[in-house]
């Protein structure tokens, strides 16, 4: 039970000093002994109803003071039926540390101050919101369990999804009476959930923090196979930042700069390492408010050039198109092993499980030139203009599967990319040798898009944020591989169709994926954009509306106010009073 | 004590005769029950060695030839004891309940000094407080005027202790008439038992004030024991009336039983009764009776 005017209670006192005043308006009357009196009462206080009428009048009084006091003190009782929910903010924004305690911190304490102020039956579902919301449990408001669940709840590296968490409490068995939100600000995430009654808790303050925001490799072209390393750094907070970033290899330190970062704003820092492999860790060394945000990782791998193996007699012109690609080495014995094959002349795809690029032979009398029409957006497309060239086109066959028409050549396709289970098949359906297509700058970049994409080594990424599901493209010859966590624990994933998947990347950290043959590792970084940013509480809200928010967020779906009742029955009394008063009976 | 309409209303009346508790051989005109030197006749017996001859009836000898003796019955005055309670709980009532009982026992004395039986008071409160010994004479129905006139209610009562405690030091026979209220757990009873143990003739008279019968408050009324105060007091309201009434019947039956069972005389007077009013349940209920 809650009150609008707890002071009205205390009109309470008047109950003990109308007890002393009907104590002293007792007419005492002496008699010759009481035992007669005692054994009279002896043997009619035993009932329940005798008492009442012993003192009937003195208990309505009482109670119409009390429902007076209690009406003017307008309660609001608390009436059972569905539960509450309490959503958690567990994104990486819930760690930041001010005074001692962490967001989470916080949240937990004022979740659990709610649960002290919910009606004890009262059921309450407590979920956690991260990339994906997790339930933790539903529990009764009293039960110890409920405690326990919330101080088990820690933060993930992760953004939060609360829109997510919302629908999903409401979706989760019965609907909610009302959905408490335990985070630092972030109303403007939950826009999409406008009907349902959602009452926030505004966690934390704006604090100065800084972040890594981007960690890149990049390979030079140069003969000496250096890497270079782009650290970009941003800092959130209002002064400017003086701090080191140091990179290391597999834990060893390999380069270390200062950054000097203006307030709000990025700037990036260049390290050049040599041909590197292996976990490349680039850290903030910077004490602020959030420290995992101060770390980002990357896996090198060493450069490795694709392996291209020409079946037929190859175009001079497509020849040289592939040797001007810096990373592909022409293979062309068909004993070794080989990325992709490029068939010239191939009247049917050639049989295996590589990534094929053909060509469909050049007949007598081929058509004349014409000129080429991009008809669709594709990676083989990305920087090619096809604008001004034109090529003899040759008929593609009709292959099952995906098939995407990039380029039309005289209305008839020209360029063509399948995806067929696991192969990508690329249907060059022009003659390379004819018209101004194989002397305009766009073949050589068309066909170094070509190689890329068959390649596919975009298949396997070698770093993703946290909170985002990790999508592994796997030879189908893997068995069920097993994807290990940075803390060791063996992850659930799917493997469908040579494509491994990983939900839970919640914690940043290096992971494991052990496959039959080799162990490969991928590197799961902290979610910064959106959540490194620790001065949003003060943008978007000042102070006040914060506390605001904070008094209004009280358990409210389930009370409801009964002052007209309660005033009600105070009148009801106090008639029932004069009634016993003018005709000696309450009732009857 | 007594107003002159009152006595004369008394002039007509005497003690019921209790030949148990006449004293033979003493100056007076009632009969004992042992037999003695008295005119009535009781019964006739053989003649033995050592009798009066002059106690022979020579017409029944003429008749059967037999010695007989004529036996009468002894001749005594009766001997009353009026006890009176003077408790605390007797001054309850207008007029107080002690007042009330003052007069029937001046009624009584007055009757039995008129009729030159011996008269004596005892009052008492939770033991003996005063005592006049039975006498005769017109001096002792002064003295007894005189002991009653300064009573006054005070103390605690027990009924029982001072019954038990005067039976065993009062003369046999006597007439003793208790005046209290007996509103004491057990009603008196264990101490008219001891009266009759010892051979003594109570006769119990029960003064209880009008508001003691019948209680008579609409609102709550807080009850003190005028006798006990510091021991509390008890809340009441109108509601338990009905209930205490049927109490009280129930501790009277118990009095009242105990004197159907053993012939005990049992009166019970208000305290704002007339003195008519009195000595009419005095003769109804056979204390007192009518002089020849």
């Amino acid at each position: 039970m809650r009150f609008g005017n707890p002071v009205a209670l205390l009109l309470l006192l008047l109950v003990p000093l109308l007890l002393l005043t009907r104590r002293r308006a007792h007419t005492r009357l002496p008699v010759a002994t009481l035992f007669l009196w005692q054994q009279l009462g002896s043997a009619e206080t035993r009932s329940i109803a005798w008492r009442f009428r012993q003192h009937r009048l003195l208990m309505l009084q009482i109670a119409f003071l009390c429902a007076v006091a209690l009406s003017a003190a307008k309660p609001f009782i608390s009436i059972g039926g569905a539960p509450v929910a309490l959503i958690l903010d567990v994104s990486l924004s819930m760690g930041a540390r001010e005074d001692g305690m962490t967001r989470l911190d916080r949240a937990k304490a004022e979740a659990i101050s709610l649960l002290e102020r919910l009606p004890r039956a009262t059921r309450v579902r407590i979920l956690a919101a991260a990339s994906q919301p997790r339930m933790i449990g539903e529990f009764e408001a009293s039960d110890d369990a409920a405690r326990l669940a919330l101080q088990s709840v820690r933060t993930t590296d992760a953004a939060g999804d609360l829109t997510g968490a919302i629908q999903y409490a409401q979706g989760s068995g019965t609907p909610p009476r009302q959905i408490f939100v335990f985070s630092d600000d972030k109303r403007g995430q939950a826009a999409g959930t406008s009907g349902v009654d959602v009452s926030w808790f505004t966690l934390g303050r704006a604090s100065d923090n800084a972040a890594i925001t981007d960690l890149s490799t990049r390979r030079s072209a140069t003969p000496t196979a250096q890497t270079e390393v782009l650290v970009t750094v941003a800092n959130y907070g209002t002064s400017a930042l003086k701090a080191d970033v140091s990179v290391s290899l597999d834990g060893t330190e390999v380069g270390r700069q200062p950054a000097n970062v203006p307030a709000e704003r990025h700037a990036a820092n260049l390290f050049t390492l040599g041909d590197v492999e292996g976990v490349l860790t680039a850290r903030l060394e910077h004490d602020d408010a959030l420290d995992a945000d101060n770390v980002r990782r990357q896996i090198v791998a060493r450069s490795s050039k694709i392996r291209v193996r020409t079946a037929g007699a190859a175009s001079v012109f497509l020849e040289r198109a592939m040797i001007a690609h810096p990373d592909v080495a022409l293979v062309t014995s068909s004993a070794g092993e080989y990325d992709i094959v490029v068939c010239d002349g191939c009247s049917a795809i050639p049989d295996g499980s590589q990534n094929v690029l053909f060509v469909p032979p050049r007949s007598r009398g081929s058509q004349n030139p014409a000129e080429l029409v991009k008809i669709a957006e594709h990676p083989l497309a990305d920087g090619v203009e096809l604008a001004g060239t034109s090529a003899a086109p040759l008929g593609l066959p009709d292959l099952p599967g995906g098939r995407t028409i990039i380029a039309l050549s005289n209305g008839v396709p020209g360029l063509v990319a399948y995806e067929m289970h696991l192969r990508r098949i690329v249907g060059f359906g022009m003659d390379p040798n004819s018209g101004r297509l194989p002397l305009s700058t766009a073949f050589p970049v068309l066909i170094s898009n070509a190689i890329r994409w068959l390649a596919n080594r975009e298949g396997t990424p070698v770093a993703v944020t946290a909170g985002e599901p990790l999508h592994w493209q796997l030879s189908g010859k893997e068995r069920q591989p097993v994807v290990v966590d940075p803390a060791g624990r063996s992850l659930p994933t799917t493997f469908v169709d040579g494509v491994l998947s990983v939900v839970d990347t919640s914690t940043a950290g290096i992971y494991r994926v052990r496959l039959d043959s080799v162990d490969r590792m991928i590197a799961v970084n902290p979610a910064v954009t959106g959540e490194a940013e620790l001065s949003a509480i003060s943008r978007s809200a000042g102070a006040a509306d914060v506390a605001s928010s904070q008094a209004g967020a009280e358990y409210k779906a389930g009370y409801q106010e009964v002052t007209v009742i309660l005033a009600f029955g105070a009148l009801s009394l106090l008639a029932l009073e004069w009634r016993w008063r003018l005709t000696g009976r309450v009732w009857g | 004590m007594l107003a002159p309409n009152e006595a004369l209303l008394l002039d007509r009346l005497t003690l019921r005769d209790r030949a148990s508790a006449v004293r033979p051989g003493a100056v007076g005109g009632r009969r004992a029950s042992a037999r003695g030197a008295g005119i009535d006749f009781q019964e006739y017996r053989r003649y033995q060695a050592g009798d009066d001859p002059r106690a022979i009836d020579w017409t029944v000898e003429a008749r059967l030839r037999q010695l007989v003796v004529r036996v009468s019955r002894a001749e005594g005055n009766l001997r009353l004891h009026t006890l009176v309670d003077c408790s605390e709980s007797m001054s309850v009532g207008s007029p107080s309940k002690l007042a009330c009982a003052k007069r029937v026992a001046a009624a009584l004395c007055y009757l039995a000094v008129e009729r030159r039986d011996a008269a004596g008071v005892v009052a008492f409160r939770d033991q003996v407080a005063a005592y006049l010994p039975p006498a005769q004479g017109k001096g002792q129905l002064f003295r007894t005027f005189e002991l009653l006139r300064t009573l006054v209610p005070s103390g605690p009562s027990a009924i029982d202790d001072v019954l038990e405690q005067y039976a065993g030091t009062a003369k046999r026979p006597a007439f003793v008439a208790v005046l209290s209220d007996y509103l004491e757990p057990g009603a008196g009873v264990r101490g008219l038992r001891c009266l009759l143990h010892q051979g003594l003739a109570p006769a119990v008279v029960q003064v209880l004030a009008p508001e003691e019968i019948s209680p008579d408050f609409a609102d709550e009324m807080e009850l003190v024991d005028i006798e006990h105060q510091h021991n509390g007091s008890l809340v009441v309201d109108a509601g338990m009336i009905a209930a205490y009434r049927a109490q009280l019947a129930r501790h009277e039956a118990l009095l009242r039983g105990f004197c159907l069972m053993h012939g005990v005389p049992w009166v019970r007077v208000v305290s704002d009764m007339s003195f008519a009013g009195l000595l009419a349940e005095l003769e109804i209920h056979g204390v007192v009776g009518v002089h020849a």
